[in-house]
């Protein structure tokens, strides 16, 4: 008999090692270090913003990427894995094999990151809930894009930021997260409101409240595919790509909770976390769903003042967070990689090896049911935290320059310097946090 | 200097910065991975069964804990226990009621134990953090740090 694991540990298995202390320590030493390099190399006009170093692709893959076949394709592809998951959902029996646990902890929520960057916004080309609310305007003659009501663009990404809570405290806080009733209940909330929402409001709804649209757009922004001007398919580095991130209301929102939560994801591991839950089991969701926010919360508060502290008179003060929050990304992205890269590699091919057995009874329907996970990564800790300091740096020196850059735009010539410091020290802040929690864990 | 030749600089400056600080924390770890991918290979569900069994080709010396269960008491208590990869554990659990500890390795391993005296054996495969727990109390018994 095969309990389902305890919410201590997610979908269980052993976790990485915690980072050695010399190496968390050079990664430290080597964000601030780039980032004073960085200030003090202080370029004085905007290298990415406005400058449209681009290049159109050319018409023959065009044609192919913007064909209705090609569409059609991925969205029958989507609509097909979230069938399947759906049947090991609902039928399966409810251990934690079960491949739907797998799927909609790691494959999906993990898998977001790499896919995104490789090929732009794959939640949108898959998304079932897009699928589904298309053939549902198609069956009823309406236009998807419209809705009852348009779309109050004073919300921006506020419902996504909302939505992206629930899924970290489904994962995260919920004692119940491995009981299949649990992710059944979260799927079809999470349906219900997406379809409502896009009766509402038109499909536009689902691009800033679907916590997977919105995650997925913002990561694509670091990839290399973009639109221009007159929405051609263009390919840009992915600096210039990510100063074109829409500066919506809400988006400062959005990054903290996904920073926030990856930061809560380490910190509850650590062993007096763990402890004072013990000895207050009782309280133990309302605790951590306090510690949850009060992370989010942080990384929020701390980015609005460091960003409003900045000198400007060309934008009001009040604007200044949301066109600065699109130089997070790169932080997130690096703190997830180096967060959760074993876990996806390797829980990610246990997932891939349930996925044959959708019923849990030793059915081998697409034959990885005998597949041998390769755990290459965790028997080498030493490439392991290397890579992930690496990670964590390099994202540091991509958020530090895309935000020295955006600044430059925006502040006037004699406080290019002086001006950022604040921005800079909580990115640093930011990173050494990181770190700290991937060495104390 | 224009930026277009400081950013490399920069970089290279950092990979040193980081290589000096993985060369100390490097050595200790190597030996022990790679010896252990023989076994994890061979033996994909290491499961534990009381009374012990040990087929140790020469492993270091084993730990043995020590453990309580009293009601919901455990000890130790959420305990950090550095080990290493294919050394025998030994856990003598004296309990007053039935339970089991969840180990919390790849694959899962999960130690059943009564009223009494019970002895197990747990052996690690791969380097990485095992959480044990206990399954009616939800508490932590200890951490092991296999390296």
């Amino acid at each position: 008999m095969i309990t389902p694991v305890l919410p201590l540990h997610g979908l269980g298995g052993a976790q990485d090692l915690p980072l050695p202390a010399p190496l968390a320590i050079a990664g430290g030493g080597a964000a601030l270090v780039l980032s004073f390099c960085v200030l003090g190399l202080a370029w004085r006009k905007s290298r990415y913003d406005g400058r449209d170093r681009e290049r159109v692709v050319p018409p023959g893959l065009a044609s192919v990427l913007d064909h209705a076949a090609w569409e059609w394709f991925w969205r029958v592809v989507g609509l097909v894995f979230f069938g399947w998951v759906t049947w090991a959902l609902v039928a399966g029996a409810d251990r934690a094999t079960n491949p739907a646990l797998g799927t909609f902890y790691v494959l999906v929520w993990v898998g977001i990151v790499p896919l995104s960057l490789a090929f732009g916004r794959v939640a949108r080309a898959l998304s079932p809930v897009r699928t589904l609310t298309l053939l549902l305007s198609r069956a009823t003659g309406t236009d998807p894009r419209k809705g009852l009501f348009t779309y109050p663009e004073r919300l921006g990404y506020w419902p996504g930021a909302v939505m992206l809570f629930a899924y970290v405290w489904q994962e995260l806080v919920n004692p119940d997260q491995v009981m299949l009733f649990s992710v059944r209940l979260w799927l079809a909330a999470y349906l219900a409101i997406m379809i409502v929402g896009s009766t509402l409001f038109g499909d536009r709804w689902l691009s800033r409240a679907d916590p997977f649209e919105v995650y997925s757009d913002l990561v694509a922004r670091l990839s290399v595919w973009g639109r221009d001007r007159q929405d051609r398919r263009v390919i840009r580095s992915p600096l210039a790509n990510l100063a074109h991130t829409p500066p919506l209301p809400g988006l400062l929102a959005v990054v903290a909770v996904l920073f926030g939560s990856t930061a809560f994801d380490s910190a509850r591991e650590m062993i007096r976390w763990v402890q004072f839950i013990e000895e207050n089991r009782a309280h133990e969701v309302l605790i951590n769903t306090t510690a949850l926010l009060g992370f989010c919360v942080v990384v929020g508060v701390s980015f609005q003042l460091a960003a409003m502290a900045t000198q400007v008179d060309l934008v009001p003060r009040r604007d200044l967070p949301r066109l600065l929050a699109h130089s997070v990304i790169p932080i997130i992205v690096g703190y997830m990689f180096a967060h959760y890269l074993s876990y996806f590699v390797e829980q990610g091919q246990a997932t891939v090896q349930q996925l044959s057995d959708p019923l849990v009874r030793g059915d081998d329907y697409i034959g990885t049911a005998g597949m041998e996970p390769n755990l290459w990564l965790s028997l080498h800790p030493t490439f392991l935290a290397v890579t992930k300091v690496l990670g964590v740096v390099l994202g540091h020196l991509v958020a530090v320059v895309a935000a020295h850059d955006r600044a430059v735009r925006l502040l006037p010539a004699r406080a290019h310097v002086t001006g950022q410091i604040g921005m800079l020290l909580v990115m640093v802040g930011y990173t050494i946090s990181g770190l700290y929690l991937l060495f104390g864990t | 200097m224009h930026p277009r030749f400081a950013r490399p600089l920069v970089v290279c400056a950092v990979a040193a910065m980081l290589l000096t600080g993985c060369g100390e924390s490097g050595q200790d770890t190597e030996g022990a991975s790679d010896s252990a991918s023989a076994t994890a290979t061979t033996t994909p569900a290491e499961s534990t069964s009381p009374p012990a069994t040990s087929s140790a080709p020469a492993e270091p010396a084993g730990t043995t804990l020590q453990v309580t269960v009293k009601g919901d008491d455990l000890t130790p208590k959420a305990e950090q226990i550095k080990v290493d990869v294919g050394e025998e554990i030994t856990l003598d659990i004296t309990a007053d009621r039935e339970g089991e500890f969840h180990v919390h390795s790849t694959p899962e391993q999960t130690v059943p134990f009564g009223p009494g005296k019970t002895t197990a054996t747990l052996k690690f495969g791969r380097p990485g953090v095992v959480d044990v727990e206990e399954h009616d109390s939800h508490k932590l018994l200890v951490k092991f740090e296999v390296r």
